[in-house]
């Protein structure tokens, strides 16, 4: 297992370098000298020269890499063009949202996916199975964005309950403020202003974690010792929650452990819906105004998240089921 | 029993097929069936209502006065090339790369995979958005950005399936025979591995359709005056809170678009390989 992971570690070098190489890249490939984008319009001829010493941009590319490279390792990703800060900091003040967001659209779904599949693969082939895999199936195909617009205009817009963007103080501030003073009113702020963007978030999550649910369990319900347990008369009920689903949910639980990645970076559409002041949101902002550095730290951050997060499911997954062998 | 029997018998697919006929006869038809050109602004019936059953304009009118029917007609078009264009694209790169890697092996395959490791390491929609904000927005550099994005899960297909049958005694047959590599790669062993390139493929539609869908929404996919329907989207997003009517509709075209191919990609899936079941 230790050997497993090294080699895993070692797997991820030559990927994170790749990573960050286009990352890199980004600025140099784009339209236009990145130094006119960092002067600013009607510079003179001496403050190009000046910013393309002063930033190293007249070395050749890969002495810009490594100096890049060195520096981001260290935590320093730079300067914002436009908004004149360190960038690492401006990411660093998205970043709880972000996660936040993922989170919880993660653990709705969740709620509502697993009871859904288990229902659909114990009613097999019922009229209430059917139905819930083409709700499932209308959750995959749904637009996110179009999905969040839709709760804006008829769910937030006549209800006048939930807030029609940005984010309010933040669940953690909520719940700080819930230990200082003993009162909850900022973490249910912080929960109106989360509702409408999990759901628009979460649920294409949930509804692969619905179908997966079901067919995990269908497959699992066909086992020998499925059969055995049957024969030897025990309840259909402890059959499913006891012999069955302990079995079924490993990989609904990696499935959704994975998800947690692809749901922080593919949260800008709906952070953008929702003036939801996340990294995506920044990242999109962030190339509409050029502003190169914020772009290659918030895709490198994102990137360097959905890494991780995918080997440590990946490990656990080997922790919890001690059949999967590794060579 | 033929394939096309076997999806008119499966309910899921049949009305999967129903839904990507009708996108395509819509589409083709585009110029006969629209009730009004779909890009005549008319500055005295802004914003009107829809009227399903009296009205001249029944899916009502966007900011501009133009026909929201007529817009999500003529925008069935850029809707079929992008998933035509960008999974083709995504198809023949993937196909190439992992056939390659997984018939060649070695220090080959190492590489190509390794390189479609690194492309899976970015969230989908933020390298098509990376892509995009490198290459400038557009219809074809939104195209290429999801194709690119689209790769490497073709590759990892491709290269599954023909390492499995690489080792087939059909091949073996054919070597004996003395067909060459290229032959052998592409004749036999790809010809064997279509089935479930194909449920890809028809899968990867419904996800470029709604990947274009975003970039246009953020202004990065399909610029004007070409009619996309996330870009109405995107457009009617000001006047959401007193015209929800353009936004709903151009949203609901792309979902039942979507969903159509999801169903047949799913029916399909049952219908060649039962085990592939999810």
């Amino acid at each position: 297992m230790t050997r497993y992971i090294i080699r895993r570690l070692i797997n991820l070098i030559p990927v994170l370098i790749g990573v960050s190489i286009i990352v890199f890249s980004t600025i140099h490939l784009a339209p236009g000298d990145p130094v006119f984008l960092m002067a600013g319009e009607g510079a003179s001829e001496e403050t190009i020269q000046l910013i393309r010493q002063q930033y190293g941009l007249d070395e050749p590319l890969y002495v810009q890499y490594f100096t890049w490279i060195s520096d981001v390792l260290q935590g320093d990703f730079g300067i914002s063009l436009r908004q004149r800060q360190p960038v690492a900091s401006l990411i660093l003040g998205r970043l709880p949202a972000s996660i936040e967001l993922a989170l919880v659209s993660i653990i709705i779904g969740t709620i509502i996916a697993i009871p859904l599949g288990i229902l659909g693969a114990v009613k097999h082939k019922s009229l209430f199975d059917g139905g819930s895999m083409l709700v499932a199936l209308a959750g995959i195909s749904i637009p996110n964005f179009w999905l969040g617009l839709l709760l804006l205009t008829f769910v937030a817009l006549p209800l006048g309950f939930f807030p029609l963007f940005g984010r309010g103080a933040g669940l953690g501030e909520g719940i700080a403020h819930f230990f200082s003073t003993g009162s909850l009113g900022v973490f249910w702020e912080g929960v109106r202003y989360l509702i409408l963007p999990s759901i628009t978030l979460g649920t294409a999550g949930a509804a692969l974690a619905t179908r997966l649910t079901r067919s995990t369990l269908l497959e699992v319900l066909k086992q020998d010792y499925i059969v055995t347990a049957r024969a030897k008369g025990l309840s259909e009920r402890i059959i499913i929650y006891k012999h069955a689903l302990k079995n079924a949910m490993l990989p609904v639980i990696t499935v959704i452990g994975l998800r947690l990645g692809v749901t922080i970076g593919g949260a800008v559409v709906t952070e953008v819906v929702f003036a939801w002041p996340g990294v995506g949101r920044l990242i999109v902002d962030a190339i509409s105004w050029r502003d190169f550095p914020v772009v290659q730290a918030g895709v490198l951050m994102l990137a360097l998240l959905f890494v991780l997060l995918n080997l440590a499911v990946d490990i656990s997954y080997g922790l919890i089921n001690p059949k999967i062998q590794y060579e | 029993m033929g394939s096309l029997k076997k999806i008119i018998r499966n309910r899921q697919a049949l009305l999967g097929l129903i839904i990507v006929v009708g996108l395509i006869l819509v589409a083709l038809l585009a110029p006969f069936i629209m009730p009004h050109n779909p890009n005549q602004p008319s500055l005295f019936i802004r914003y009107q209502s829809p009227d399903f059953f009296a009205g001249d304009y029944i899916l009502g009118t966007d900011d501009l006065g133009r026909d929201v029917l007529s817009r999500i007609i003529i925008g069935s078009r850029i809707t079929l090339q992008i998933g035509i264009i960008a999974v083709g694209l995504s198809l023949v790169l993937g196909v190439v790369l992992g056939g390659i890697a997984g018939y060649v092996g070695g220090n080959l395959d190492e590489l190509i995979m390794r390189i479609m490791d690194i492309i899976l390491s970015f969230p989908s929609i933020l390298l098509a958005i990376l892509v995009v904000a490198i290459i400038g927005p557009g219809f074809l550099n939104a195209m290429l950005a999801i194709a690119i994005v689209r790769t490497p899960q073709m590759a990892r297909i491709t290269r599954a399936q023909v390492l499995s049958l690489k080792e087939e005694d059909f091949v073996l047959a054919a070597r004996a025979l003395g067909c060459g590599h290229m032959q052998i790669l592409f004749r036999h062993i790809l010809r064997n591995a279509f089935a479930p390139m194909l449920v890809v493929a028809t899968m990867g539609m419904g996800t470029a359709v709604i990947m274009e869908a975003s970039l246009s929404f953020l202004g990065l996919g399909t610029q004007p005056p070409t009619v996309s329907w996330g870009r109405m989207l995107s457009a009617a997003r000001e006047s959401i809170s007193f015209a929800p009517h353009v936004t709903f509709f151009a949203g609901m075209a792309i979902f039942i678009t979507v969903l159509g191919f999801n169903l047949l990609g799913d029916g399909l899936r049952d219908i060649f390989d039962p085990r592939l079941k999810e």
